[in-house]
């Protein structure tokens, strides 16, 4: 399109009219610029148009708000946990209250452990009760597991206070494991259970004092892994007490054992020793690579792997 | 938005768009791209239409978003363009005012046009470019004196006086 030039039909520098009087007495710029709009093309109703655009943006405005606010909350969660791992050894990352958890000295998240090398041979001892897990495995896996569980021992007897115990598996029994602290014998049970993808990760908050849905009143302690993860340590009336934590896929738990229907006696270990145990990297791990590597007894995809 | 709000938008902006027409057209000096500027005007001030009925002064905040529109668009355009590279030539054939404005910076063009055209004062300029007023002052000297020799010299802007 040309550009009009101030008067349409004769130079803009021809043109001479009367000036209009403007506010700061600048009358001959004004009508050179009235002049300059008069040849303008008539304009099309421009409102509906304003309009769409308008809502248009609106809609858009709001849209990228409320990306940027889930952003930030997104990022606010994983920041979170990531600074509270951050914390150097000695600070404290849980809050006033709450049981202090320890963290042996070893490298965060090293290789997974391979099950290759044969660990320390532990003493086996008698079943308790159920059916035995080796009649659902057989071959390679069967000798894994029982090199996994081997693991597990080791871990256990490094990690237990006395460092005189002694650590017995419990023959047929998967992960169950009779523990001797300061010369008395107690039955502990691992689990180690895969989590589904689209279930929580994240154990339920844990109140000190309660009762749970069945009417036993319960004390809880938490602790708080180095990744932000909560461990819980819980006594409920009635049940055997049991400590979890959520790790790499794996829902890791060690609860009391009875050795017999007689014995009432659980393990002589502190809330914070306990969260101390299951806080054990290498029990993380290990835990991890279980259902990783889908090696527990009865898994449905041990066959494939 | 209630029904009431875009009506009363309605009538503003077709009681307006002329006068917004004019305006974004001695800005730019280019009918099409005057109408493109002020539909686009129009349409961020019915994105914000509350905010702007609560202003002191409707019609300087519409300018405000008229010219910081002209202005960013403009800013792109040079990005783009690099128009720069013939403003010899163009000193020396301009004969309309629409030429001799095209000479000056979009900020200076911008401010020319608000203070000589809309008639706003010193102060309401500076506030609509997020300047000072001493710095609208000294530009629309400059920018008129630039005007004076570009212009030819039978028109007579002695009058014009900063």
């Amino acid at each position: 399109m040309t550009r009009p030039s101030a008067v349409p039909g004769e130079p803009a520098h021809a043109a001479r009219r009367p000036n209009r009087a403007t506010a700061d007495g600048f009358p001959a710029l004004h009508t050179l610029m009235a002049e300059s709009t008069e040849g303008l093309p008539p304009l099309p109703d421009l409102v509906p148009a304003a309009i769409v655009d308008g809502l248009r943006r609106r809609r858009k405005r709001r849209a990228t708000l409320l990306a940027t606010a889930a952003a930030a909350a997104a990022a606010a969660a994983m920041a979170v946990p990531a600074l509270l791992s951050v914390f150097p050894e000695g600070a404290s990352a849980t809050p006033p209250g709450r049981a202090a958890t320890t963290y042996a000295a070893v490298p965060w998240l090293p290789e997974l452990p391979t099950l290759t090398a044969l660990p320390t041979p532990y003493p086996t001892a008698a079943p308790t009760a159920g059916t035995s897990w080796a009649n659902r495995s057989s071959g390679e896996q069967l000798r894994q597991q029982e090199l996994f569980q081997q693991m597990v021992a080791d871990v256990l007897h490094k990690a237990l206070p006395d460092a005189d115990n002694t650590v017995e598996i419990v023959h047929g029994q998967f992960l169950q494991f009779v523990v001797t602290l300061h010369g008395k014998r107690y039955g502990l049970d691992v689990s180690m259970t895969p989590t589904s993808p689209w279930t929580l990760t994240t154990l339920p908050a844990c109140t000190p004092k309660g009762v749970d849905p069945a009417g036993r009143p319960y004390t809880c302690t938490t602790g708080v892994l180095r990744n932000g993860q909560a461990v819980f340590v819980r006594h409920t009336e009635g049940t055997p007490t049991t400590a979890n934590v959520y790790y790499g896929g794996a829902l890791l738990t060690i609860r009391d054992l009875r050795l017999s229907t007689a014995s009432t006696d659980a393990l002589p270990l502190t809330d914070a020793e306990r969260i101390a145990l299951i806080s054990t990297p290498e029990l993380l791990q290990l835990a991890q690579y279980l259902v990783t590597h889908h090696l527990a007894p009865g898994d449905p995809q041990a066959a494939r792997s | 938005m209630s029904t009431y709000a875009v009506q009363e938008f309605e009538a503003y902006a077709r009681a307006r768009q002329q006068r917004f027409y004019g305006t974004a057209f001695l800005l730019c000096g280019d009918a099409e791209r005057a109408q493109d500027l002020t539909r686009t005007t129009f349409a961020k001030l019915f994105q914000h239409w509350r905010k702007a009925t609560r202003a002191s002064d409707i019609d300087i905040y519409a300018k405000t978003v008229l010219t910081r529109t002209y202005i960013a668009a403009e800013r792109s355009r040079r990005h783009m363009f690099e128009r720069h590279s013939n403003a010899v030539d163009h000193e020396q054939t301009c004969v309309t005012l629409l030429d001799a404005l095209h000479t000056l910076t979009p900020n200076a063009r911008a401010m020319v046009v608000l203070r000589y055209w809309e008639n706003l004062p010193i102060d309401r300029v500076a506030e609509a470019l997020s300047c000072k007023p001493e710095s609208v002052k000294s530009t629309c000297i400059r920018a008129l004196s630039r005007l004076r020799t570009l212009l030819p010299e039978d028109i007579d802007l002695h009058t014009m006086e900063a």
